[in-house]
C-alpha cells in the first residue's frame, strides 16, 4: 500500500548523496540482512528460484511437451484421441505449478518478514543511538532536518525492502530462468530477444531519469505551493485583519497554475514508458513468431537445424509456441524493474543518511564516580545503601586499588578560569569563576548572548570547557559518571518539554520508582495540585503534543513538579518564569521556591524581581562576569546592575 | 457517494481532457485485445509452414499476421502514450481546481471557521490530502476504464475463440475478484493502524528530539528507548500479521494463472485432436492464456482501485469538509447603481454631489491610493441609500504625457503625491465635476490632475466609518453555547482616546477588542464602531478602519516593505518611513544595509520578538485607521521603546482611539480609562490614580511590577 509514493521532496531527494554512499549503503544493508536472516534469506532464494522456475517449466511442458510430443503426432497421424501420457503430463504440470505457489507464498511471506525486521532493527538502532548523541548533535541541525531521517528516509527505505527489492529478485529470477530455457530452445531466437530487451532497457532507464528530473520540478513546485498555502493559513488571522483576502488568492493564483504545469509535463512524461514497454513486447513477438515461422520452413525445405544448449536439432511449433512464453516472460519485467530502480536509488540514498547519522560518534564517558545512596555510620560519615534513604554520597572508587572512598553530596560547585566556545570557534565564555556554598542561591543576569545558558551547560557538561575547572563537591566533573552528574542537578528551562502520556507519568519522569502520594506531594509543592485536580481525569489526563492542552503557566508548574519529585540537591531555572503572566509567575515562583529550599540554585532570569533575594548575583556581559555581589552590594556599587534595576539606563536598542 | 458526487465536480474544465483519456485507453485497450487475438493465427501459421505442402501459403499468413500485430502494437503504443499525455493534464487540473476551491474557500473563513478547523488541520487537508486525491485520481483515471474495458472484451473473445472452453473464465473472475477484495478490505483496516502507529512512532521521536535536554537531564534514556521499543514493536507485529494474508495475493493470482493454462491445456488439447485442428488450433492455446493474463491483469486493477479509493476516501471527506464549511461572518448585502448625471463638487476641503434630486456632502478622507484607480468617496453614517462618488484621478506632465502609478492622498484640501522622487504636499483647487465626463485641474506646480468621476446610488452595507467612537452595549459573548466569557459589557469611548485592559491571561482581554474588528459577532447585545452597529459595515471597510495587532502575530516571507505594504498595498515609502518612525522600527530598519528591502523569513523568524512587534505596529499604521488595537503587542520590547512606541501614538495619531492590552502596568499607566478584567467581567475602571486608590488588584500588581526592573536589554 503505497502511501505518499511521491514524498520525495528535494531534501530527502536521491541527488545530493554520492553514487558511493549509496553503494556503501546497499552494502551494509546486505550485510545485515546475511547476519541476521542467514536461512530466511537462502530459503527465500530458493522460494524465488521455484516460483520463477514453476512458470517456465510449464510453458516448456505446454510447447515443447504437450504440442510437439503429443498433439501435432497425433494431428499427422490422424488420431482423434491423445494417449493416456498426456493426461499423466497435465498432472506433472500441475505438480511443478503447486510447487511454485508454495514457493510463491513463502517467499512473499519471509521476504516481508526479513524486510519488517530489518526496518525494526534499523528503526531501534537509530533511536536508541539518537539517545546516546551529544547535545551538539542537536544543537547543530534543524529538528527538522533530524525528523525528516526517520519520516522520510525510513520512509523511503521501508517501501524499497517490502515492495521494490522483492518485485526485483523475482524479476531478476524469471529473467534468468526464461533465458536459460530460451538458450536451451534456440540461439538465434535468443540473440533477438536480447536485442529487443536490451533496448527496452536502456530506452526505460533513459525515460525513467528523464522523468525523473521532471518530477524533482515537480516536487519543488509542489513544496512551493504548499509552504505558501501553510504560510497563509498560518497567518489566516492576520490575512483577515488586513483585509489581504483578494491580494492573497492572486499570489496563491500564480503558484496554482505553475504547479499545474510542471505537474502536467511530469507526469505526460512518466506515462511514456508503460505503453512503450508493452508495445515493444508486442512487437517482439510478432518478429519472432515471424523469424520462428521462417526457421520452421528452412528446417522442411533445406534441412536447416536449429542451434541451442542441447545441441542441433530441427524445431518445431512446439519449440516455438514455449519460446514466445519465455520471451514474453523474459522482457515483461523490465519496464517494472526500471520503474523500482528510482524508488531503489532514493531509498539507498535515504539509508545512507540514516548510516550516517549512525556513524555519528556517542557522546563519551570517561567519568567513574557515581552517585549512591547513603547513611550516616557512627562518625557521620556516608556509608553506601541499597534503599533509598534521602541522602546522596558520591562513590569514588580509586584506580591504585585503595578502598573506594564516599563523600557527601552538599552541592558545593566551583569553577576556575573556565574558557568555552561551541564549535564554530568564537569563545563565549571567558575567564569564568565562581564558587558556590551549598545551600546558596547564585543568580545569572545578562542580555541575550551573554553566555548564561551556556555556564549551566557545562555544569550538566551538555557541553565540555575548553579550559580551566569545574569542580562539584571539590571532585573535579570529568570524573563523575555523566549519567549520576545530571541525575543530581534538578533543571527547569523556559520551554518546557511534557511527553504524551498521563500527568503522572510526567511527573514521575523526574523519578521512576516514585510512588502517587509521592507525585501527589510534589504537585502540591510545586503549587500544580489544583489545576491537576481540575483537569477531566485528573491526574491520569493524558497530555497529547507537549501538553499544549494547557497553559504555559501549568506547563511550567508540571515541570517543576516533575523536578521536585526528583529530589535533586543541586537545581538550575533557566528562564522559568519569563513568559508567564505576572499572576500566574506569583504561583510558579511560591512553587518553586518551596522546592529550592536548602539546595543550591543557579537562576537566570531576567525579571529582576525574582533573584532579588539571590546569595549572589553575577552580572554577565559578552561571556565575562562584569559584577558580582548581592543586591545590596551591587545597587551600592551603582553600576551596570545599578542601572538596569533602577531603569535609569540609556536606551540599549 | 456524496463525497465523490461532488468531487467529480472538480474536473471542471478539464472533460476534454478526461473525455480523451477514456477514448484512448479504449483504442488501447482494444489493439491489445486484438494483438492476443491475431497471435493465434500467427501461431496456427507456424504450424501450417511446417505442413508439408502448406509451406509457402503458411509463410504468407505469417507475414500478414505478424504484420497486422506490428500495425496494432504501433497504434496501442501511440494511444496509450496519448491517454497518458490527456491523463496528466486531466490530474492536475482537477488537483489544481481542489486547491483553487479550498483557498478561496479559506479566505472567506472568520475566526471562528479557522478555530473549528486549526490551523494545523486546514493547513494538512490543503496540502497532503489534496497530493492523496490526485494520486488516486491519476491511477483511477486509466484504471476505471481500462479494467473493465479489458476484462470484458477478453472475455467476450475468448468466447468467440473457443466458446467450448470460457465457461473456465465465467467461474474463476468472480472467485478471483472475490478473494482479492476480500483480502484487500480484511488488510486495509490494520494497515491503517499501523500508518497511526507510525505517526505516533514519530511523534515520540519528535517529542526525544526536542526534549532531549529533559531527557538526558533526567538521565532517561533507557526508558524512553524502552517506550519506542514498545511502539516500533507493534509496528513489526502488526505488518508480519497482514503480511501473513497479503502474501496470499500473489500465489492467488499465479495460481488462476496456472489454473487456467492447466485447464485450457487439457481441454484445448482433447478439442484439437478430436475435431483435427478444425474447430480449435494449437494458436487457440497462446491466445487463451494471454487473456487469462489480461484478465487476471485487470482483475488486479479492480483490486488496486479498490485500495486507492479506501485511501483517498479520508482525504477526500477531509476536503470535501472544508469546502462545505460555512463562513459564518459575512457582510451585509450591498447594491449599487449608477446614476447617470450629477454634479461632484470640491469647496473647502469638503465634497458635494447632487444627483437624482438629493444631496450629500462629506469630509474628504482617502489614504494612499495610486493614480487611475478607483476612488470611492462615500456618506458615513448609517444610511442605508446614499450617494457615492467614483472618482477615476490621473496625473499629466506639463508637457501632456501621463504620469503613471503615483500614490497620493487626499486629506480635505491637502493633496499629497509622490512623483519625480518626492513627496509634494500641495492645495486642491475647488473645483466642479460632472459625472459621465473627465475635468482637469492645473496643479500648483503645473502638473495636470485629470478626475473621471460618475456617482452611484448605494443601498446596504455601510462602506465608511466616520470617526472612532466605540460603544459595547451590554456585551455578552461565548465560544461555545452556554458559557460566556465576556458577561454583559457595556462601556462607551470617544474618538481620540486610549484604554488600557489589564487582567491575567484567560480574562478575555482579546476577545473583547476582537469584536471591535468583528473577528467574532457578539452572543448579546451590541459593538458600535463610529455609532454604527459593526454588523451593518461592509467587512473591507470595518477591517480598513479597525486595525489590530495581533497577540500571535506574524510576519511573511518576503521584504520588509513587503510586509509593510499589507497595510496598504500602494503606500509610497515616505509614508512607510513615517509608520515605522512611530513603531520605532526606523532605527534598526537603517541599521539593514538593505532597508526596507531586508528579507524577511517566514514567519519573520530572522528579525528578534521585539523587531518584530514593532513592525507588525508599523504595518497596522499603514492603514491610517481610526481604531488601533495593540494586543500585547509590545511585550519583547524593551520599557524604553515601548514607552516611545507609546508616545509617538499620543502625538501623531490623536484622532484614533486607541486600545492597549498589556502585561505591564507601566505600559497602561498613562490610559485615559484603565479597564481591570477578570473572568470576562470589568472588575474596575478609572485611571491610574483612581485605580490606585480603590482596586486593590491593580495597586499590587503596580506595586510588584515596579519594584525591580525589568532586564530587557536583549537588542
Amino acid at each position: 500500500m503505497p502511501r505518499n509514493n511521491l514524498r520525495s521532496t528535494v531534501k530527502g531527494g536521491a541527488m545530493n548523496v554520492s553514487k558511493k554512499d549509496r553503494r556503501g549503503a546497499i552494502g551494509r544493508l546486505v550485510k545485515m540482512v546475511l547476519k541476521d536472516y542467514p536461512w530466511q534469506f537462502a530459503f527465500v532464494l530458493l522460494c524465488i528460484i521455484f516460483n520463477s522456475g514453476a512458470g517456465a517449466v510449464g510453458s516448456y511442458i505446454v510447447g515443447t511437451v504437450l504440442v510437439d510430443d503429443y498433439i501435432s503426432p497425433a494431428l499427422k497421424a490422424g488420431a482423434t484421441t491423445l494417449p493416456p501420457e498426456f493426461t499423466i503430463m497435465i498432472c506433472v504440470m500441475a505438480g511443478v505449478y503447486a510447487l511454485g505457489l508454495v514457493g510463491g507464498y513463502f517467499y512473499n511471506y519471509f521476504m516481508a518478514k526479513i524486510a519488517q525486521g530489518v526496518m525494526k532493527k534499523i528503526r531501534d538502532d537509530l533511536f536508541n543511538h539518537m539517545l546516546a548523541l551529544p547535545i551538539s548533535y542537536f544543537d547543530t541541525r534543524t529538528h527538522g532536518d533530524i525528523m525528516s531521517i526517520y519520516t522520510n528516509d525510513v520512509d523511503a527505505l521501508r517501501e524499497f525492502l517490502s515492495r521494490a527489492l522483492p518485485m526485483i529478485a523475482s524479476a531478476i529470477a524469471t529473467m534468468v530462468i526464461c533465458l536459460v530455457m530460451m538458450l536451451i530452445t534456440d540461439f538465434l531466437l535468443t540473440a533477438v530477444v536480447l536485442v529487443f530487451a536490451i533496448v527496452m532497457f536502456l530506452l526505460t532507464r533513459i525515460i525513467a531519469k528523464r522523468s525523473a528530473k521532471y518530477f524533482i520540478s515537480q516536487q519543488i513546485e509542489l513544496g512551493k505551493t504548499n509552504g505558501y498555502i501553510e504560510e497563509m493559513v498560518t497567518g489566516q488571522k492576520v490575512v483577515k485583519v488586513f483585509n489581504y483576502e483578494e491580494r492573497n488568492i492572486k499570489h496563491f493564483r500564480e503558484h496554482n497554475d505553475d504547479l499545474y504545469a510542471y505537474s502536467v509535463k511530469a507526469n505526460r512524461y512518466a506515462s511514456i514508458l508503460m505503453p512503450t514497454v508493452n508495445q515493444l513486447g508486442n512487437l517482439q513477438y510478432a518478429i519472432i513468431a515471424l523469424l520462428g515461422g521462417i526457421a520452421i520452413v528452412m528446417g522442411a525445405q533445406n534441412g536447416f537445424m536449429s542451434l541451442s544448449l542441447t545441441g542441433f536439432h530441427a524445431i518445431e511449433v512446439g519449440n516455438i509456441i514455449s519460446f514466445l512464453m519465455f520471451s514474453k516472460s523474459f522482457v515483461q519485467p523490465i519496464g517494472q524493474v526500471s520503474q523500482q530502480l528510482n524508488i531503489a536509488a532514493l531509498a539507498l540514498a535515504g539509508a545512507s543518511r540514516i548510516f550516517a547519522m549512525g556513524d555519528e560518534p556517542s557522546e563519551t564517558d570517561e567519568g567513574y564516580v557515581e552517585l549512591c545512596y547513603a547513611k550516616e555510620d557512627e562518625n557521620g560519615n556516608p556509608v553506601e545503601s541499597s534503599e533509598r534513604t534521602g541522602k546522596w554520597a558520591w562513590k569514588h572508587p580509586h584506580k591504585d586499588g585503595s578502598p573506594t572512598t564516599y563523600t557527601w553530596l552538599r552541592g558545593k560547585i566551583d569553577m576556575y578560569d573556565v574558557d568555552f566556545a561551541y564549535s564554530n570557534g568564537k569563545t563565549v565564555l571567558h575567564d569564568i569563576s565562581l564558587y558556590a556554598k551549598p545551600g546558596q542561591k547564585i543568580a545569572f543576569v545578562g542580555p541575550t548572548g551573554a553566555g548564561k545558558t551556556t555556564i549551566t551547560n557545562l555544569l550538566t557538561r551538555f557541553y565540555d570547557i575548553a579550559d580551566g575547572k569545574v569542580r562539584y563537591d571539590d571532585i573535579n566533573i570529568n570524573k563523575i559518571k555523566k549519567s549520576d552528574l545530571r541525575r543530581s542537578l534538578g533543571m527547569v528551562l523556559q520551554d518546557t518539554k511534557l511527553f504524551t502520556g498521563t500527568v503522572r507519568e510526567n511527573i514521575r519522569f523526574g523519578r521512576l520508582d516514585a510512588t502517587d502520594e509521592e507525585v501527589e506531594r510534589a504537585a502540591k509543592l510545586a503549587n500544580a495540585d489544583s489545576f491537576i485536580q481540575n483537569l477531566p481525569n485528573g491526574y491520569d489526563t493524558v497530555l497529547i503534543n507537549g501538553g499544549a492542552s494547557l497553559s504555559q503557566g501549568q506547563r511550567q508548574l508540571l515541570s517543576i513538579a516533575r523536578c521536585a519529585v526528583s529530589d535533586p540537591p543541586v537545581m538550575i531555572l533557566d528562564e522559568a518564569t519569563s513568559s508567564i503572566d505576572s499572576r500566574t509567575e506569583a504561583l510558579v515562583q511560591d512553587g518553586m521556591d518551596a522546592i529550592m529550599k536548602g539546595r543550591t540554585v543557579f537562576v537566570i532570569a531576567h525579571r529582576l524581581s525574582t533573584i532579588q533575594n539571590s546569595d549572589v548575583i553575577m552580572v554577565l556581559d559578552q561571556g565575562r562576569i562584569i559584577e558580582r555581589g548581592n543586591h545590596d552590594d551591587l545597587i551600592a556599587k551603582k553600576g551596570k546592575y545599578y542601572q538596569l534595576y533602577t531603569g535609569h539606563q540609556a536606551a540599549n536598542t | 457517494m456524496k463525497t465523490v458526487k461532488q468531487l467529480v465536480g472538480f474536473i471542471h474544465g478539464y472533460w476534454r481532457e478526461t473525455l480523451l483519456t477514456w477514448a484512448m485507453v479504449f483504442i488501447e485497450t482494444a489493439c491489445e485485445i486484438l494483438v492476443a487475438f491475431f497471435t493465434q493465427y500467427v501461431v496456427n501459421s507456424v504450424r501450417q509452414a511446417e505442413m508439408v505442402g502448406q509451406q509457402q501459403e503458411g509463410l504468407n499468413n505469417l507475414y500478414m499476421y505478424s504484420g497486422i500485430i506490428a500495425g496494432l502494437a504501433i497504434v496501442a503504443a501511440v494511444t496509450g502514450i496519448a491517454a497518458g499525455y490527456w491523463a496528466a493534464a486531466s490530474a492536475a487540473g482537477f488537483a489544481k481546481n481542489l486547491r483553487e476551491a479550498m483557498f478561496v474557500k479559506i479566505q472567506s473563513y472568520s475566526f471562528k471557521n479557522i478555530d473549528h478547523f486549526s490551523t494545523s488541520s486546514i493547513v494538512t487537508r490543503t496540502t497532503t490530502d489534496v497530493t492523496n486525491v490526485q494520486n488516486a485520481f491519476m491511477q483511477i483515471i486509466r484504471a476505471v476504464m481500462r479494467a473493465p474495458f479489458m476484462m470484458i472484451f477478453a472475455t467476450v473473445m475468448c468466447f468467440v475463440t473457443a466458446w467450448e472452453l470460457a465457461w473456465v473464465f465465467l467461474i474463476v473472475i468472480p472467485v478471483v475478484l472475490f478473494l482479492l477484495l476480500f483480502i484487500a478490505k480484511f488488510v486495509h483496516p490494520t494497515f491503517e493502524k499501523i500508518f497511526t502507529t507510525y505517526d505516533t512512532l514519530n511523534q515520540e521521536v519528535q517529542e526525544n528530539v526536542d526534549g532531549i535536554r529533559v531527557v538526558k537531564s533526567f538521565d532517561r534514556e533507557e526508558y524512553q528507548r524502552a517506550k519506542f521499543g514498545k511502539v516500533s514493536k507493534f509496528i513489526y507485529d502488526s505488518f508480519i500479521y497482514v503480511e501473513r494474508i497479503l502474501s496470499f495475493n500473489n500465489p492467488i493470482m499465479q495460481g488462476t494463472v496456472f489454473l487456467s493454462i492447466l485447464l485450457i491445456s487439457y481441454f484445448c488439447s482433447e478439442i484439437i485432436v478430436s475435431s483435427s485442428a478444425q474447430a480449435l488450433d494449437v494458436g487457440a492455446l497462446s491466445t487463451l492464456v494471454s487473456y487469462t493474463m489480461m484478465i487476471m491483469m485487470s482483475l488486479m486493477l479492480i483490486s488496486m482501485v479498490y485500495v486507492m479509493i479506501i485511501i483517498a476516501r479520508n482525504s477526500a471527506e477531509r476536503i470535501v469538509e472544508i469546502i462545505d464549511e460555512e463562513p459564518d461572518i459575512v457582510s451585509p448585502r450591498s447594491d449599487e447603481r449608477a446614476l447617470p448625471e450629477g454634479k461632484i463638487s470640491f469647496k473647502g476641503g469638503r465634497v458635494y454631489i447632487e444627483a437624482g434630486g438629493e444631496k450629500a456632502e462629506e469630509m474628504v478622507s482617502v489614504p494612499f491610493f495610486k493614480s487611475g484607480t478607483r476612488v470611492y468617496l462615500d456618506a458615513p453614517g448609517g444610511a442605508t441609500e446614499r450617494l457615492r462618488a467614483v472618482l477615476i484621478p490621473r496625473f499629466y506632465a506639463p508637457d501632456g504625457q501621463e504620469i503613471k502609478d503615483v500614490p497620493a492622498r487626499i486629506e480635505g484640501n491637502a493633496l499629497t503625491v509622490v512623483y519625480g522622487g518626492a513627496e509634494k504636499s500641495l492645495a486642491l483647487p475647488d473645483t466642479e465635476l460632472t459625472a459621465g465626463s473627465e475635468t482637469e485641474v492645473v496643479l500648483e506646480d503645473g502638473v495636470r490632475l485629470r478626475f473621471g468621476a460618475k456617482i452611484d446610488k448605494v443601498s446596504g452595507a455601510v462602506t465608511t466609518v466616520k470617526d472612532g467612537q466605540v460603544d459595547f452595549d451590554h456585551v455578552t459573548f461565548e465560544y461555545n453555547k452556554g458559557k460566556p466569557v465576556l458577561h454583559d459589557i457595556d462601556l462607551h469611548f470617544k474618538p481620540g482616546e486610549t484604554i488600557g485592559i489589564i487582567g491575567p491571561t484567560g480574562s478575555s482581554k482579546t476577545t473583547l477588542v476582537s469584536l471591535l474588528a468583528r473577528l467574532y459577532d457578539v452572543t448579546e447585545g451590541s459593538v458600535k464602531v463610529g455609532g454604527i452597529d459593526v454588523r451593518d459595515y461592509q467587512l473591507k471597510s470595518l477591517r480598513d478602519a479597525v486595525a489590530v495587532v495581533l497577540q500571535k502575530n506574524t510576519l511573511f516571507s518576503g521584504t520588509i516593505r513587503s510586509n509593510l505594504l499589507w497595510g496598504n498595498e500602494y503606500a509610497p515609502d515616505e509614508e512607510i518611513w513615517r509608520a515605522c518612525d512611530i513603531a520605532q522600527a526606523t532605527p534598526f530598519i537603517k541599521g539593514f544595509a538593505d532597508g526596507l528591502d531586508h528579507p524577511i523569513a517566514e514567519g519573520g523568524t530572522n528579525v528578534s520578538g521585539g523587531q518584530k512587534q514593532r513592525l507588525c505596529i508599523a504595518r497596522a499604521l499603514l492603514k491610517n485607521p481610526k481604531i488601533l488595537i495593540l494586543d500585547d503587542s509590545t511585550s519583547a520590547c524593551d520599557t524604553h521603546t515601548d514607552a516611545m512606541i507609546r508616545e509617538g501614538l499620543a502625538n501623531s495619531r490623536k484622532d484614533v482611539t486607541k486600545f492597549i492590552i498589556a502585561q505591564r502596568v507601566l505600559s497602561v499607566r498613562d490610559c485615559d480609562h484603565i479597564l481591570v478584567i477578570d473572568e470576562g467581567r470589568i472588575i474596575a475602571s478609572g485611571n491610574n490614580a483612581e485605580l490606585m486608590e480603590n482596586c486593590n488588584v491593580y495597586r499590587e500588581l503596580y506595586e510588584s511590577q515596579l519594584k525591580g526592573g525589568d532586564f530587557d536589554a536583549a537588542e
